[in-house]
């Protein structure tokens, strides 16, 4: 079953100048599947990213996402979709630095309007997942890189999303704590998380089961020229 | 091929920042950077400390000077000839007597009648020599019992007595004003001043009053004197009585003064019993409050801005929290309610802190200056809310533009 549809999606940026950033693109993400999606700077992966995380709105084209169509949602139900749907794991980890790793991980359910108890049981369940367990009291700006992104994906799956959408997850880490951040990755994929990689690296697209290739925004098989 | 978009759309359960955790998620925030929300209090402190301070030191002051002058209010009662002029134009309802009969009433210390010559200011000299500009002074008839209700003290010679009032003698006494102007400095060597061409002899010079400072600027002259040379009282220079008392007497003298003076018609005359305290202490509120006001209002004002500023700037720093948080499944909604709760609490610490330092402050300027203090809890117990209130209005529009952080920026911190 798919959980992303994508068919003809698209973004202009209307300028002046006009610029098209991404698309058509059309894409199809199967439950329980790895995607790598590679591409040089400037190819619109981030762009991607946005749209297929709701964080931004399409110019153009149809998105389904877990069945949902996405277009003419109102804002409130974007953000609803959005919270409940995907977990973000970010380059930069994206953590509140004062806050401790625990907090950072539940405030993915924040929003939920789950008791504060319950967040902070679940977000230690995370952090126990991505190996992270005892050092849910950490201050996250006490944390390595690996930790911090470690304490990132934690919040991502914390809420028990359907996709993880890792935007160069490894960018920022050094080649053995990125080995580390990926073999957690490849855990969660193996425990059947779907996992969208948006990467530039070889190495990190490398542990997909699919990759495909973003060029000047359109989307390509990994074998096309 | 094209798919086709399913055409029921699956419910989504919706995300919101739960009213329960609005508190302590702003409170996080607030004290994980707690340099940036002291200074941020600052202004809100500084503004409801001000009004506080400036409430209660007025009302201290107030209750002060109402205390220094009470005895002396309590103690006075005037009595104004309001009667019929007679066909002259003389109005003379006082008696001739009226100083002994009203000296003769239980708790009466002094009394005396006094009223300004006819004409208004008049042109006083120390020489009969027309190269020398007269002075245009106040000149009063007055009776020893008058000047004795006044309280005058004299810095030289005497005050005229009831032996001058009996012989209708010339003398004068000055005022230290008057003295000053006509280049008097001492009655010693009894001088002599001019009045509408006659001379009268300086034979005391008022340094000080208890009562109607005026009376420093002005020139006496015996109340008999003044009818023999002037004649009666007039409807445009009414006389009037000064009647000082022992304290606590000054209303039941009050009472009695009409039908003591004038049994047979005590309507000619109208009592002014001494004024309350709270008239007197309106009255100094009156004075000083709007000034004070108008300062912890600006002050208030500036914290305000101070608030809005640095909200402001809190909001741009923070641009890529928020647009995580909006990632996360925050509603443009939770974020306008968080930065507002956030401003609201920073102007409520803000309140309380301030509350609380103005009312030491209080405390130690009532103790240093020997002063009762005064608190009055509406004051007191409201303050804080001015400090939320203005918290509430400066975090307005950081919190509109926190709201509009699209979740897109969770990618561009």
């Amino acid at each position: 079953m798919p959980v992303i549809q994508t068919q003809g999606l698209a973004k202009v940026h209307a300028g002046p100048p006009r610029v098209r950033a991404l698309g058509p693109v059309d894409l199809t993400v199967w439950a329980g599947e790895y995607l790598a999606v590679l591409g040089p700077s400037g190819s619109g992966k981030s762009t991607l990213l946005s749209l297929l995380g709701l964080l931004d709105v399409p110019s153009g084209g149809d998105y389904l996402l877990g069945g949902v169509d996405t277009g003419g949602l109102a804002e409130r139900e974007r953000t609803a979709l959005r919270g409940r749907r995907i977990g973000f794991v970010f380059q930069d980890f994206q953590l509140l630095k004062h806050y401790t790793a625990s907090e950072n991980a539940a405030l993915g359910l924040l929003y939920t309007r789950a008791r504060a108890s319950q967040r902070l049981s679940a977000a230690q369940a995370a952090l126990d997942r991505v190996g992270l367990g005892a050092k849910a009291d950490a201050l996250a700006s006490t944390l390595s890189g690996g930790e911090q992104q470690r304490v990132a994906i934690a919040r991502a799956l914390v809420g028990e999303p359907s996709i993880l959408l890792c935007d160069e997850p490894t960018g920022n880490l050094d080649s053995a704590t990125a080995s580390a951040v990926l073999d957690q990755i490849d855990e969660l994929h193996a425990q059947g998380v779907t996992v969208i990689v948006i990467t530039h690296d070889q190495a990190t697209a490398a542990r997909a089961e699919r990759r495909v290739i973003l060029r000047d925004g359109r989307l390509f098989p990994e074998a096309s020229p | 091929m094209r798919w086709k978009k399913p055409l029921v759309r699956p419910p989504v359960v919706r995300t919101r920042l739960a009213w329960r955790d609005l508190l302590p998620e702003s409170l996080n925030s607030l004290t994980v950077r707690p340099g940036r929300t002291v200074m941020t209090m600052l202004g809100t402190l500084l503004g409801v400390g001000a009004f506080v301070v400036v409430l209660g030191l007025t009302g201290m002051a107030a209750a002060q000077i109402t205390g220094t002058f009470s005895v002396l209010r309590a103690t006075e009662v005037t009595v104004d000839d309001v009667g019929p002029a007679s066909l002259d134009g003389t109005l003379a309802s006082f008696p001739a007597d009226a100083d002994q009969v009203v000296g003769s009433l239980r708790g009466v210390t002094a009394a005396g009648v006094s009223w300004p010559l006819p004409g208004g200011p008049a042109d006083v000299t120390t020489t009969l020599d027309p190269r020398v500009m007269p002075r245009q002074l106040g000149v009063y008839a007055a009776s020893p019992g008058y000047l004795e209700a006044l309280g005058a003290h004299t810095s030289s010679g005497t005050l005229f007595n009831r032996f001058d009032q009996a012989r209708e003698t010339r003398v004068a006494v000055l005022g230290k004003d008057a003295a000053a102007q006509l280049g008097v400095t001492s009655a010693a060597l009894r001088p002599t001043v001019f009045l509408h061409g006659a001379s009268y002899t300086v034979v005391g010079i008022i340094d000080d009053v208890k009562r109607q400072a005026g009376a420093l600027s002005a020139v006496f002259i015996p109340d008999t004197t003044a009818r023999a040379a002037h004649g009666q009282p007039s409807s445009t220079g009414a006389a009037a009585m000064l009647v000082a008392t022992e304290l606590g007497a000054a209303d039941q003298v009050a009472r009695q003064l009409p039908v003591a003076l004038r049994p047979d018609r005590p309507e000619l005359l109208r009592v002014n019993p001494p004024r309350t305290d709270r008239a007197v202490e309106e009255s100094v509120f009156a004075a000083l409050n709007p000034v004070f006001f108008s300062l912890s209002a600006l002050t208030l004002l500036i914290g305000g801005v101070g608030i809005a500023n640095t909200t402001l700037v809190a909001v741009v720093e923070r641009t890529g929290e928020i647009g995580l948080r909006r990632a996360l499944g925050a509603r443009p909604r939770d974020v306008y309610v968080q930065f507002l709760a956030e401003a609201i609490l920073v102007g409520t610490l803000g309140g309380l802190v301030g509350t609380a330092l103005a009312v030491a402050a209080i405390l130690c300027v009532a103790l240093l200056l020997q002063w009762t203090a005064i608190l009055d809890p509406a004051v007191t117990l409201t303050a804080p809310l001015i400090g939320t209130v203005t918290g509430a209005l400066a975090g307005l529009y950081p919190a509109i533009r926190a709201a509009r952080v699209p979740p897109l920026e969770a990618l561009h911190r």
